[in-house]
């Protein structure tokens, strides 16, 4: 995985097989490599966070 | 001014379909023929191969088969490609549907729509119909995925197994496997990872379940009676006005009282569409010709007008 990160995004440059996107219970979600994206903090913030 | 001759709808295939030596292919296309003759439509199936496209002047002038085609007369329709045998053509097909609206063409189904509509996990992530609930699902890509074991972990996803595994794009005569263990579902992904198709994890439901495909012109159900009008014909008209097309095929399961929505077609002759329901697909397209070309003329006729 290449990932470019600051102290507040990440930048995912990988594979497309790096990402399972889907849908549960909590609505849409991605994960990256077994991690959660969060993508209304991404809307909402203009950056891309990760849910540990 | 009514033109002379019917419409031409030209029907790009990939070269892997429209080569096919099949006789059922055969078989359909005519049945195709012939229901678009009925509805006044000359339709004609071509390749991208068949489609030049320059630029003259200020004019973009497009022919098939050596022949100049007119935005005013002819249209043109793509199946969806999402079939791993049909990739090398896939973009081909794409970047002449995108061309051919640049040039001034109607399309059935605009480019972006089936790049963005294809897959099913895309209407399975947009919509939220409130009552009717949205199957959970995991879209996984699958290739090394014997290496990538740790890709997919079920219970991140809510999932419990038995679950099912289906090409995140649908086709007609798919099957559908199960799981019913961790083991069983790698060996499954395995076997689908050796050719690289894209899957949806799902809930299996049961063969219980009814599946239910409402079939919406211009974004109204068509087709619905009694309760399950009274339940599906909302979500349905949702979905379909999202999208915005003269036709679109909205799918639903239901177990005893509960509903899902389970995917979104609007691309393509669907392969086991009897002959009625491949009459009312047509009618849509010519509808919506229609309508493009006397928007075409309203314009044409204000800019005259202006010019007057």
């Amino acid at each position: 995985m290449t990932a470019m990160r600051d102290s507040d995004s990440v930048l995912y440059w990988i594979s497309v097989d790096g990402v399972v996107v889907g849908r549960n219970a909590g609505g849409p979600a991605v994960h990256v490599r077994g991690e959660r994206l969060d993508p209304t903090a991404s809307a909402r913030r203009g950056e891309v966070n990760r849910d540990r | 001014m009514p033109t002379a001759s019917p419409p031409v709808l030209f029907w790009l295939r990939s070269e892997r379909d429209c080569t096919a030596v099949a006789a059922a292919d055969h078989a359909r296309v005519a049945g195709l023929t012939a229901a678009a003759a009925d509805l006044g439509l000359d339709l004609r199936t071509a390749t991208v191969d068949d489609v030049v496209v320059t630029q003259v002047g200020e004019a973009a002038i497009v022919r098939v088969r050596g022949d100049r085609v007119d935005p005013r007369d002819t249209f043109f329709h793509a199946d969806s490609l999402g079939r791993p045998a049909q990739a090398p053509d896939t973009w081909r097909v794409l970047s002449t549907i995108g061309i051919l609206e640049a040039a001034g063409f109607m399309v059935t189904v605009p480019a972006v729509h089936s790049i963005t509509w294809t897959d099913t996990i895309v209407s399975l992530l947009r919509f939220d119909l409130g009552e009717v609930r949205t199957l959970p699902s995991a879209r996984l890509c699958t290739r090394e995925i014997e290496v990538h074991r740790d890709r997919l972990r079920v219970a991140d996803w809510g999932l419990e197994f038995p679950v099912a595994v289906r090409p995140a794009v649908r086709r007609p005569g798919d099957r559908v496997f199960i799981a019913e263990s961790e083991r069983r579902l790698t060996t499954l992904l395995q076997l689908v990872g050796a050719s690289e198709l894209t899957v949806l994890v799902q809930p299996w439901l049961g063969e219980h379940v009814v599946e239910h495909v409402v079939v919406c012109i211009d974004g109204e159900p068509t087709g619905l009676e009694g309760a399950l009008a009274e339940r599906l014909s909302g979500p349905a008209s949702s979905v379909a006005t999202a999208l915005g097309l003269a036709y679109v095929r909205v799918g639903f399961v239901q177990d005893a009282d509960r509903f899902w929505l389970s995917h979104v077609d609007c691309t393509g002759f669907a392969p086991d569409l009897d002959a009625d329901a491949v009459r009312v697909q047509l009618a849509a397209y010519r509808e919506a010709f229609h309508r493009f070309r006397a928007a075409g003329d309203a314009v044409s006729a204000s800019a005259h007008g202006g010019e007057a």
